[in-house]
């Protein structure tokens, strides 16, 4: 999938009919899900916890020790090395009642997590409805362009220079982004990474 | 030493000697251009080997000495030498080699080539492309079947299964089966080949004599959205009682009754698991995690996830070396 979209760029009229194939969802059932992998519209704690039961451990807003871990470590800048030094710190501090508020701590995180990946999500279909409309646009500059014969003279030649222009340029910023979406595509998955690494700590911290 | 004692520390010994069977593992890292080398026997990672752009598929030489490693953004497969650690030479793959099989003979290579809907056939002592076979659009999965004559290859886009008879390289019969079918893998008696699709979440079990889908598998991990449940590698014991389905970002491991095809337990492993591939003995799965970078470790009596091992980035590929 990856490389497809490095020949377009050579294809010149070509060109309409295989955006709209690269441009199209890789079958995902969204429309404007612009990624190779399918989306998994949310987390949840099934896929990462197999620690102390989440429920009934209570709410973690509601004691400031906890409230604050999960605000300090959920923003997308924090890295999985940061939270996990600050969860061992944490660790150190809880003698009492460990497991159901390291629970506690873990069920903040998959909310606050899932949060900030739904922002990104966002932003990725956004850029797939862009990249949708770009395809659109270079299709239907190519069917203008076509519709004018090569040698034209006069005013047909200087639209036909000018549809050219338009075409390969709205093609370029096409690609342009096109080539981005993979690495843009993995800022979601760090998200997953992150979590998954401080799940493992903190569930391996409760069965201390 | 009293007899019984004797007797008593001869379990023990052939126990773990089992629990313990020495093998290595190899593990392809896609984003760190790296093989792992994991040691059977301590579950530590043991060295790093960097190889070619992005290597995904791996699999052991017929006399084990070398692992054909399938470098996609090289363009070229490469063979790593097991007793150097070195890699000896490459072999042509065609464009975007993903995933290859061997023909029982150890003799020819088949590639999917993702980008240009091939299936190509590589002689190995060669080192020559001897044809090339059109396929469906986004070849991905190969399984050969353990006579060699047919080869399964899946295709992504068109959501078939195609069967090729290695002797004439051509398709002979077309199965449809779920979304984005990802790896076929054929039972060891050669009388099923199973075949898992990431976006259908399903597992298409398929009748190979009558090249018909006898049952389709699905999977319902509890508390997991159905989004997450993408199944892709597939291991079948080879008394195929039982069988070991990766569910990709559901973080799961189905194992299923291979006769009754019951899903019998979800494990929970790594995150995104990808390929599965036992031990010698079957005693042991164990399955890259292409998300948490480590690979997981199932043993197969207990059913249970021993351990994690701690492998490069986006491990993709994995096998075992007795």
């Amino acid at each position: 999938m990856s490389r497809k979209c490095a020949w377009v760029m050579t294809l010149g009229l070509g060109f309409a009919a295989v955006v709209n194939a690269n441009s199209a969802p890789p079958r995902a059932e969204d429309p404007d899900w612009p990624c190779q992998q399918r989306l998994v519209p949310k987390l949840t704690a099934a896929a990462y916890w197999s620690g102390p039961a989440l429920e009934g451990v209570g709410d973690w807003r509601a004691g400031p020790e906890i409230s604050g871990l999960v605000r300090r470590l959920a923003p997308r800048r924090v890295s999985t090395q940061q939270g996990l030094a600050e969860i061992a710190a944490f660790v150190r501090t809880v003698s009492n009642d460990r497991p159901r508020r390291l629970a506690l701590v873990f069920r903040g995180l998959l909310e606050e997590t899932d949060r900030e990946r739904a922002g990104l999500i966002e932003e990725l279909k956004e850029i797939g409805r862009r990249q949708r409309e770009l395809a659109d646009l270079v299709a239907r500059l190519a069917t203008e362009l076509n519709a004018i014969p090569p040698d034209a003279r006069g005013e047909n030649a200087a639209k036909r220079i000018d549809l050219q222009q338009r075409h390969d340029f709205t093609a370029r910023n096409f690609e342009e982004i096109q080539r981005t979406i993979r690495y843009a595509c993995e800022t979601p998955v760090e998200l997953d990474a992150r979590l998954g690494a401080w799940a493992r700590a903190l569930q391996e911290a409760a069965s201390e | 030493m009293p007899n019984g004692l004797i007797a008593a520390v001869a379990i023990a010994f052939l126990c773990t000697a089992r629990i313990t069977a020495a093998d290595t593992i190899y593990v392809s890292n896609e984003k760190d251009n790296t093989v792992t080398v994991v040691d059977g026997k301590t579950l530590e990672p043991v060295k790093t080997i960097p190889v070619g752009q992005r290597p995904r598929g791996i699999l052991l030489s017929k006399d084990a000495k070398s692992l054909y490693i399938c470098a996609s953004d090289s363009d070229h497969i490469e063979v790593l030498d097991l007793v150097s650690d070195k890699i000896s030479r490459t072999l042509p793959s065609g464009a975007d080699p993903e995933y290859s099989a061997l023909d029982p003979s150890g003799k020819l290579l088949y590639v999917a080539n993702e980008d240009d809907n091939l299936v190509t056939v590589v002689d190995i002592d060669r080192g020559e492309v001897v044809t090339e076979i059109p396929v469906g659009v986004e070849p991905e999965g190969m399984g050969i079947s353990p006579d060699g004559k047919y080869l399964v290859n899946t295709s992504e886009t068109t959501n078939m299964a195609h069967v090729i008879d290695t002797a004439t390289r051509r398709v002979i019969a077309n199965i449809l089966v779920d979304s984005r079918p990802r790896r076929a893998v054929w039972t060891a008696d050669a009388a099923q080949f199973w075949v898992s699709a990431e976006i259908g979440g399903s597992v298409s079990v398929v009748d190979a004599a009558k090249r018909e889908i006898v049952k389709r598998i699905t999977f319902a991990v509890p508390g997991v959205p159905t989004e997450a449940i993408q199944p892709v590698g597939i291991a079948i014991t080879r008394d195929r009682k039982l069988a070991f389905v990766g569910l990709g970002p559901a973080n799961r491991v189905a194992v299923v009754d291979a006769q009754s095809y019951e899903v019998l337990k979800y494990l929970l492993v790594g995150q995104r698991v990808w390929s599965l591939a036992f031990n010698p003995d079957q005693s042991r799965v164990y399955t890259t995690n292409g998300v948490s970078n480590d690979i997981s470790v199932i043993d197969v009596a207990s059913l249970k996830v021993i351990k994690s091992v701690p492998v490069g980035q986006a491990p993709w590929g994995v096998v075992s070396r007795p």
